[in-house]
């Protein structure tokens, strides 16, 4: 049986609750009143970005059992940068499609543009952390991470309240 | 990085890629908020301004490159070796590459590495400091095979100690047959130091392998350990943490890893004083096989596990030299999986079993088989399982509470009832770590064990640790 099966739903409940409560503060006040599009999208950003602090809780060292050796955690790391890479690559360009099927319709020109550029950094900013991880650049992953939290920051202040 | 960029014969227009690009990511802040800004042209022309400074900077470092401190050029140039391999299999776009030079350039990478140019490795150095704080009541060790019987016990026990440091030095090497890794680690688990001057304990290895795609030479962890363990210091009663010398190929394949290891083989076996007799005289290495997966839900593996276990005339405890051998084929199976929960947290469970296992399980309490006064083995099955849940308080704060089982079927005809039956442990712990590659935990255990003859024995540990990766 396919344990995922079982695990997900719950999990997922409780994701759902969680988005319940705090999806209504979630964008601007003028998304609050746009299209579906905009909510489902919101909605569905606020869920995608639990999942990736999640990874990003687990990319820290204090996750691995004491009894690993320096290699061991560097390829689970390794393994959980990719992953967290291919994340990061799909969200950017769900993002980018949000825009362009009309989702920043809310935005004036030049704040879509912006929009569209963070997205566009934030997707080679994953790009970036999937080729060091590739190469075993472990040592350059820590601030790879680091810059792709300032991208999500720098959007969410201007975008999110 | 940067010479890439500016030579070749596309160097005008990635120049001008690398304007544009330069201004899109390390200015997009300013430029962003110039958009919401009336004074657009003016925000533009200090723009520009910046962007000229920068390539001044960049046209700087591109000159000073062979001068450039060891640290920062480090990861430009190990990229550069990379590049012909790993990196050189995807194509970077413009953006990445620029970042790249902007990370390598401006912040030394990482923490105690060098590069050592000769064969074009980085070597990193790195180690942990772990003091521990031990009370035992009564005093002994928290052990399937050695913990005291309520006959021998005494009061409790205080010990301090650093024995659980670190130190490990780790190379990577691009090659033709991919990158190729190396490792050794050191604590001071080795001869002991007294507790009354100086506590000089000794330096003991722990591991020292290398590793190029798939391939495994060297000491490490047994393939047969499980894949999901207990987040706790003191080992529960089911498992025993084995290193060995080894030959480990590895497969990955649609999410799924296998591997296959010929490991060093060790006989142990019980004699009839009861003693652990070791006869050295194994002909074939212990077989591994195992599989694993790690998916959103966790993760799991199984493992089977075949071995010799042999005697060429070898000397019991307190007797005489047998005067024949004899040999025996063990096996065993293990299985161990860890499956997330509700936020961070996660269970986690695991058994191994086997006829002859003997010490792949419960802290090598039991041996493969009993060997009567001729020479003649006969194997034992032995077991051990655990189950344990870790819960995550918050991000800096988490417990395991974990609960272990093991157990063998001596051949009592043959060994005395003295011998360990079987142990239970449980253990709840809290970890706090403050700070990056910190740890401060405080953990309680229990364990008991049983002998044959009915006898038991028990312990409790108080176990604090205060720990630092560097």
């Amino acid at each position: 049986m396919n344990l995922s099966v079982v695990f997900r739903p719950s999990i997922f409940v409780v994701l759902c609750l969680i988005v319940v409560s705090v999806s209504s503060c979630a964008m601007k006040s003028g998304a609050k009143n746009s299209s579906e599009v905009n909510d489902d999208h919101s909605e569905r950003h606020i869920l995608e970005s639990k999942e990736l602090k999640k990874i990003m809780h687990s990319l820290d060292h204090v996750d691995f059992h004491q009894e690993l050796n320096s290699l061991q955690i560097d390829d689970e790391r390794r393994r959980r940068f990719i992953r967290f890479s291919e994340e990061l690559i799909e969200m950017s360009k769900r993002i980018v499609q949000f825009a362009d099927n009309g989702g920043s319709a809310l935005l004036d020109g030049e704040q879509k543009k912006a929009f569209v550029v963070l997205a566009q950094r934030l997707n080679s900013q994953g790009k970036e952390i999937g080729l060091l991880a590739e190469a075993y650049r472990m040592e350059a992953l820590g601030f790879a991470k680091n810059r792709i939290e300032q991208t999500c920051n720098e959007c969410h202040t201007r975008f999110r309240k | 990085m940067i010479s890439h960029i500016l030579n070749g014969k596309g160097a005008v227009r990635n120049i001008f890629n690398a304007l544009l690009l330069l201004g899109a990511f390390i200015f997009n802040v300013p430029v962003l908020q110039a958009a919401e800004n009336p004074n657009i042209k003016g925000e533009i022309q200090q723009l520009r301004a910046q962007m000229e400074k920068i390539m001044q900077r960049i046209e700087q470092l591109e000159a000073q490159q062979p001068g450039i401190s060891s640290l920062e050029s480090t990861s430009t140039r190990d990229e550069a070796k990379v590049g012909s391999s790993v990196l050189a299999a995807t194509p970077k776009s413009p953006e990445v590459a620029i970042m790249d030079d902007v990370s390598a350039t401006a912040k030394p990478q990482g923490r105690g590495f060098l590069e050592l140019n000769h064969n074009d490795s980085v070597l990193s150095f790195g180690g942990r400091i772990s003091a521990d704080a031990v009370y035992d009541w009564p005093d002994g060790s928290f052990s399937p095979k050695t913990a005291p019987l309520d006959s021998s016990g005494e009061n409790g026990q205080l010990k301090y100690d650093l024995r659980n440091s670190r130190l490990w030095f780790k190379t990577r090497t691009p090659s033709e047959w991919g990158m190729v890794r190396t490792l050794i680690e050191a604590d001071f688990w080795g001869s002991s130091g007294n507790e009354t001057n100086n506590n000089s304990h000794n330096l003991r290895l722990r591991h020292a392998y290398l590793e190029v795609g798939g391939l495994k030479i060297g000491q490490t962890w047994t393939t047969f350990l499980p894949y999901a363990t207990a987040d706790t210091m003191m080992d529960p009663a089911n498992i025993n943490w084995i290193r060995q010398p080894q030959i480990r190929w590895t497969i990955e394949s649609n999410d799924f890893t296998y591997a296959l290891a010929l490991e060093n083989p060790e006989t142990i076996l019980t004699d009839t004083l009861g003693s652990d007799l070791a006869p050295d005289d194994d002909q074939l290495p212990d077989f591994v096989a195992s599989v694993s997966r790690t998916d959103d839900w966790g993760g799991a593996s199984a493992s089977v596990l075949l071995r010799q276990i042999r005697q060429d005339k070898a000397t019991p405890s307190g007797g005489s030299e047998f005067n024949k051998s004899d040999e025996a084929f063990a096996w065993g199976l293990g299985a161990s999986a860890r499956i997330k929960t509700v936020g961070d947290d996660d269970i986690r469970f695991g058994f191994q079993y086997g006829d002859g296992i003997g010490r792949y399980v419960a802290g090598q309490a039991y041996g493969a088989g009993s060997i009567d006064d001729q020479g003649n083995i006969d194997l034992q099955t032995a077991w051990g399982t655990y189950a344990a849940y870790r819960h995550w308080w918050s991000p800096k704060w988490r417990s395991t509470f974990a609960f272990a089982l093991a157990g063998t079927d001596n051949n009592i005809n043959v060994v005395p009832n003295s011998v360990n039956k079987d142990a239970m442990s449980y253990q709840m712990n809290l970890f706090w770590t403050p700070f990056e590659n910190s740890l401060f935990g405080l953990e309680y255990g229990h364990l008991e064990r049983e002998l044959e003859s009915g006898q038991t024995g028990e312990i409790d540990t108080l176990y604090m640790r205060a720990l630092y990766d560097f």
